[in-house]
């Protein structure tokens, strides 16, 4: 049904597609989001810790928008081959001419020819993706997290509050096939940031810092609010306090990762067991390989590409090819044992179709977090990077040390380490790694980039990891 | 040259748009605003497999009311008459059933507004490309249209066409990877992609009605040979004269695809580094720069804002940094530079701001919020990713100023040390002021000229420039001119600013600009 304001609806676009001769196949994206966002800061004529923290209010944020993506595959004169372009419509302007446009464009371009699967599934696993207190009421749930917000503002007495922000965002989507396959999908999102500073008081030269931690989950339930405030109170506190803090000493250490560095390089190696790079000639490790080369010491590698991981980051039942998703065993023990290949790049290469989506789920390894900040003389832990940049064709990866910790064996205790960088190499570092029988899920959403999702180890020890001081 | 119109359906908008502000401006001390995003975008992209085109295409409207404490913000996509009067209508409801009690009046700092009238705007220096474009007599009432200048209308070629001249590019590079260095076979990846934007946004308040339209044109080639990888980056806004491809550029890009290739591991350690106009302004970003943002001062995030106070030196005579989103010759080009625009995303005509002068610090950008919180003034930095994002205070084109010397005079002042002209991004840290900045290879000069050496990072990687951002910027050596092979004084009025992005708190994404000119720095950390 349209509106006096609307030119068409889905209906009258997929009529469109059937009656063009040209086309071979479509895929439809008919998205409505809902997001909601507050910025909390403390008055800025107001410098240290006061009796009352209460943060004000300093922006409130609501969005509801409505894409419609379309991809049009069209067939051409050469054999083995089909045009196809992606489109964002716009339901306030007439369809005949945005449509016409699509095919004129797409009928330019030139592809290796594919197809959408013959069999559609009748029925779609479920999969936890979206939240149920996000998705039917998000204003209530925006105002409960803004009440535990304020709480958690409250209960901090040294350390000063700076900011904080809240976004929720409730996506439902609906898919429509020219196979005939249509299916709904839901996703919901949630972040939280808290900085906090500290200043030192007295007659000694004034020391100050701040530190931000930040949270994404898709439930709820994996946003701990409360620790993530008192977590950026402590750590902006405690190096101070602790009055010592130093860089590192140039050189090659034992580094400790936390899960959300695990997670960003380890989503950025496996793409290496893409298909798609098989194709294209990008950096492609193939069945049969080691996953990380000479890796014969420590904790070898198990990863699953998990879909169905609930509310992981990356988690959907069915790909936009319409195949639905299942957990794959890429790595076993450092050997490649699968590909990531959709039905686009199973047809180009003639490979089984698998899984092209999912959580990067590791097996964990045998260790507590004290026997891998002991495992070597010296262990540098990671608490944050100022920005991690991974380069994923190479492996490589480096960032200046925001703040770390560095726990010498035969000393006892640690010494708070901030300033320096450290440049590494995926294929390098965890040849010898080790990792924390414990494990945690992160997920991490940026823009333009592909969600990412991560349950495994919530510690991985990286050896030979060169550090600049 | 021409400038870009407004067009017809942002014109029909517009018209609109004006009575809705009674609708916002709800309470006497309410401040109510409307800004309209319109953006058309085609990206064409050619490999050696494949040609693929995409389209984007976004429509949306953020009404805004700021009561004195909170600035609200109601963003859709349904901009038919009925429902924009509906949504305003609802919108008011919400923001007055949010307002403070009396009890927690008494403890908050009400921040009145009143926005500038033309008279007061007209007062600041603006550049001529913006002055030239208001009329005469301009009132509230006026419709102000600003539009970008360009030769080549950029929307006059087909898709066909740009297909072919990408296909061309990537024979270009085979071709002359022949001569270059790696032989073709060895070429296992190559891709070249045109990006073209028609962005225009309304912002409509009770004193101004401002529009602009910009063209945004982007070309960009990569090529790799196994995982090594090298890229080339140009455009501007403009026409299609931003995108045109020199041989020399990728001579220049396949040279390096062969250098990287046969790299040597830096060790880490201090050195003396002459960093390109590019290089440099990512330096600049991410010093003053990210801790000069406002609303990161406002957040009490900044050491920054301290360091305005104290007027405590953090560089020395040559750390002039500026901030400008008025360059609309980019260098010696024609086209503007990537950073740019007419006014920002809350109504602020652009004008170019000093961020530090000679390593004192000055006042900072600002959004709307964060001038008003810190009772400094306002500048055009109010930035979104889209209409669906929240605003941020957000660097345009940021660059230092330029100096008296050309490259070889620089380069002679080198005896041990390093040339680096190609980034791979950075990150700062605005308290601490600890400064990341990523170089993808370094060449290597002895006594002023290049050995032929070059050099990755300690793990075969992007090499990391870090340090404490004082110690930096006090490290500057010399600068040189804006056009550096020339020993005549410059003509160009701006350095060359390249094409870039700039990411805020790890999520929010927005185009900048980052330039300069070459610059040498002594005792700097490289690993």
């Amino acid at each position: 049904m349209t509106t006096p304001t609307l030119f068409w609806n889905i209906a009258d676009l997929i009529h469109a597609l059937k009656s063009q001769p040209q086309v071979k196949d479509w895929i439809i994206h008919h998205t409505h989001l809902h997001r909601l966002e507050r910025y909390f800061m403390k008055e800025p004529s107001l410098q240290t810790v006061t009796q009352d923290q209460s943060p004000i209010l300093d922006q409130d944020r609501e969005v509801k928008s409505e894409t419609i993506e379309l991809k049009v595959c069209v067939k051409l004169d050469k054999a083995s081959r089909q045009g196809e372009m992606s489109k964002q419509l716009t339901q306030h302007e007439p369809l005949a001419p945005q449509l016409e446009s699509a095919i004129k464009a797409a009928l330019k371009t030139d592809h290796q020819e594919w197809n959408l699967p013959d069999n559609i599934p009748h029925e779609l696993p479920m999969v936890a993706t979206a939240d149920p207190a996000i998705l039917e009421n998000i204003h209530q749930t925006l105002n409960e997290v803004s009440d535990r917000i304020r709480f958690s503002v409250a209960q901090e007495k040294k350390s000063t509050f700076n900011s904080s922000e809240i976004f929720l965002v409730s996506e439902q989507t609906e898919n429509y096939l020219s196979n005939g396959l249509r299916f709904r999908s839901r996703n919901t999102k949630a972040y939280v940031e808290a900085a906090f500073s500290y200043q030192t008081t007295g007659n000694q030269p004034v020391v100050s810092d701040e530190y931000l931690a930040t949270s994404w989950s898709v439930d709820l339930e994996e946003l701990p609010v409360e620790s993530i405030f008192k977590s950026a109170a402590n750590r902006v506190r405690e190096p101070i306090e602790a009055a010592h803090i130093q860089k590192p000493k140039t050189g090659t250490y034992s580094v400790l990762i936390e899960k959300d560095i695990a997670s960003s390089l380890l989503n950025s190696i496996v793409n290496q067991l893409n298909s798609g790079h098989d194709y294209q000639h990008l950096p492609f490790i193939k069945i049969g390989d080691d996953f990380i080369q000479g890796a014969h010491e420590g904790d070898l590698l198990t990863i699953t590409l998990d879909p169905t991981l609930e509310f992981g980051g990356s988690s959907q039942a069915i790909d936009e090819y319409g195949v639905i998703q299942k957990p794959l065993r890429l790595v076993d023990r450092n050997h490649v044992v699968g590909s990531v290949t959709s039905k686009r790049f199973s047809d180009y290469l003639s490979k089984p179709i698998t899984t092209s989506h999912g959580n990067v789920v590791v097996q964990p390894g045998t260790r507590s977090y004290e026997e891998l900040i002991t495992a070597d003389d010296l262990v540098l832990e990671i608490l944050q990077f100022s920005g991690i940049f991974i380069d994923g064709s190479l492996g490589t990866f480096g960032s200046e040390i925001r703040l770390a910790k560095l726990h010498d064996r035969q000393q006892g205790g640690f010494t708070w380490i901030k300033g320096g960088s450290i440049s590494g190499s995926i294929q390098e570092n965890f040849k010898r790694a080790l990792f924390s029988k414990k494990c945690s899920k992160h997920a991490y959403f940026e823009p333009k980039m592909k969600p990412q999702g991560y349950f495994g180890p919530e510690h991985i020890l990286l050896r030979d990891v060169s550090v600049v001081g | 040259m021409k400038n870009a119109s407004l067009s017809v359906e942002m014109t029909k908008l517009r018209q609109q748009l004006p009575d809705l502000l009674g609708t916002l401006e709800a309470h006497p001390d309410w401040y109510g605003s409307i800004y309209v995003e319109r953006k058309k975008s085609q990206t064409h992209l050619a490999t050696l497999q494949q040609t693929q085109i995409s389209d984007q295409f976004s429509l949306g409207a953020v009404l805004r009311i700021y009561d004195g404490y909170t600035l609200y913000e109601h963003a859709l996509d349904q901009l038919d008459h009925t429902s924009l009067q509906k949504e305003a209508q609802l919108f008011v409801k919400k923001v007055k059933a949010h307002q403070p009690s009396t009890t927690t009046n008494q403890k908050l700092q009400k921040h009145l507004y009143q926005p500038p009238t033309w008279a007061t705007r007209l007062q600041a220096q603006l550049d001529p490309a913006i002055a030239s474009q208001i009329p005469n007599a301009v009132d509230a009432k006026t419709p102000v249209h600003f539009g970008i200048s360009y030769q080549q209308d950029p929307f006059i070629f087909t898709s066909e066409q740009r297909l072919d001249q990408l296909k061309s590019i990537l024979s270009r590079v085979q071709a002359t990877a022949l001569t270059s260095g790696p032989s073709a076979v060895e070429l296992s990846y190559v891709m070249a992609r045109e990006s073209l934007s028609l962005e225009e946004s309304l912002f409509i308040d009770r004193e101004s009605n401002l529009s602009q339209t910009l063209y945004r044109i982007s070309l960009t080639v990569i090529a790799m040979s196994g995982s090594n990888r090298s890229f080339a980056r140009i455009g501007g806004l403009g026409g299609y004269e931003a995108i045109t491809l020199e041989d020399s550029t990728l001579h220049e890009l396949l040279k390096n695809l062969h250098d990287i290739k046969t790299a040597e591991r830096l060790k880490p350690g201090r050195y003396q580094v002459l960093v390109g106009p590019v290089v440099a302004g990512v330096i600049a970003h991410e010093a003053f720069g990210h801790a000069q943002e406002g609303d990161t001062c406002a957040r009490g995030r900044s050491k920054a804002w301290e360091l305005y106070h104290t007027r405590e030196k953090v560089g020395n005579e040559h750390a002039t940094i500026l901030n400008n989103p008025a360059v609309f010759k980019n260098g010696t080009e024609s086209c503007a530079a990537w950073g740019s625009y007419f006014f920002d995303e809350e109504g602020w005509l652009a004008q170019s701001q000093v961020l530090l002068d000679q390593g004192v610090l000055k006042a900072p950008m600002t959004n709307f919020t964060s001038a008003l919180r810190l009772n400094v003034p306002r500048t055009a930095n109010g930035k979104r990713e889209s209409w669906e994002h929240g605003v941020y205070t957000r660097q345009t084109n940021t660059y230092f100023s330029p100096g008296p010397h050309t490259l070889e005079q620089l380069m002679s002042k080198v005896q041990d040390g390093f040339l680096a002209t190609e980034p791979a991004g950075g990150m700062e840290d605005p308290k601490g002021m600890g400064i990341q900045v990523g170089i993808q290879f370094l060449r290597e000069i002895k006594n002023g000229q290049l050995t032929g050496r070059v050099f990755k990072g300690p793990a075969g990687g992007d090499i990391q420039l870090t340090g404490y951002v004082p110690d930096v910027l006090n490290s500057i050596v010399a600068k040189s001119k804006i056009e550096f092979n020339s020993t005549s004084p410059d003509q160009a009025q701006h350095p060359y600013n390249d094409v870039g992005g700039c990411g805020k708190y790890h999520k929010e994404f927005v185009y900048a600009g980052c330039g300069g000119t070459y610059m040498l720095l002594n005792d700097t950390i490289l690993g």
